[in-house]
């Protein structure tokens, strides 16, 4: 739970300007350096650059590794859930969701922890909002016995940052 | 004549939290202690992650402490959001330690 997060964006040096999109085939963007600050003023962290996320959240990410960006215009997320995942949470994705199966692999959803993928709402998420992105780690299934590989456009925003009124519009 | 209060601290460990059902079990077993008066809900006044760089700052607590008044065990209860994991730490002396990452 976070409880005291400072103002977005209180720190990173230089300009801010909108990122290259992270690759959805799962290819970083050239000319990003783990732990550093990216060109476009967007910072990436990992386990060799510990980052505001602590670890189990950032073990989400593949590699541990994940991108703060702050949103230079409004923009629309897709976030799966039903069961005992609420329409509001702190985890969506950028890339267009189907639900169901598509979205149970892409984002490695484990169905031990009871999301049933059943529905998808849109989540428009205002310009100045930090958010930290990534690809959704793999993760295992059936006690080790399968996995799901995941790789779908992961994002993250912290409970205490967003505004419930920004999901299912 | 007092009764002397026993708990089960010994018998329980540390877990990560890989399951809804786990939760939920590891949830009710914290809530039965309480009602049944062995181990009580403290307010919790540590962080377990504290990151900062410059002026940012951000500061990671956990959903629940509680303290059992038998053995002085302090266990800390993080939930899951799933994709990331809950967990439970123990501190058998009482004496909260962070992550240490």
């Amino acid at each position: 739970m976070l409880r005291n997060g400072a103002p977005p964006d209180s720190t990173v040096s230089g300009s801010v300007v909108d990122s290259p999109a992270l690759s959805v085939d799962g290819k970083s963007p050239p000319g990003y350096t783990e732990g550093a600050t990216g060109d476009a003023g967007d910072v990436i962290y990992s386990p060799i650059s510990p980052g505001p996320l602590e670890n189990k959240i950032a073990s989400t990410f593949r590699g541990s590794t994940y991108t703060k960006k702050v949103l230079t215009e409004d923009t629309v997320f897709y976030r799966v859930y039903g069961g005992n995942a609420e329409i509001v949470g702190n985890y969506m994705s950028r890339t267009p969701q189907m639900g169901g199966l598509q979205s149970q692999f892409d984002l490695a959803l484990v169905p031990e922890w009871g999301n049933t993928a059943t529905y998808v709402t849109k989540v428009t998420v205002p310009k100045g909002t930090v958010i930290y992105e990534g690809f959704a780690a793999p993760q295992t299934i059936n006690g080790g016995a399968g996995m799901l590989m995941g790789g779908g456009s992961q994002i993250f925003i912290p409970e205490a940052r967003f505004n419930p009124s920004w999901f299912g519009n | 004549m007092v009764r002397k209060l026993e708990c089960e601290c010994a018998e329980h460990y540390e877990a990560d939290i890989d399951t809804w059902q786990l939760f939920q079990d590891i949830k009710h077993f914290f809530e039965d202690q309480v009602l049944s008066g062995v181990y009580e809900d403290v307010p919790i006044d540590k962080p377990y992650y504290v990151w900062q760089d410059g002026k940012e700052k951000m500061i990671w607590y956990a959903d629940k402490w509680y303290k059992c008044k038998a053995c002085g065990c302090l266990w800390e209860f993080s939930y899951p959001d799933f994709p990331a994991h809950g967990e439970v730490r123990k501190f058998p002396d009482g004496v909260y330690k962070g992550r240490g990452y």
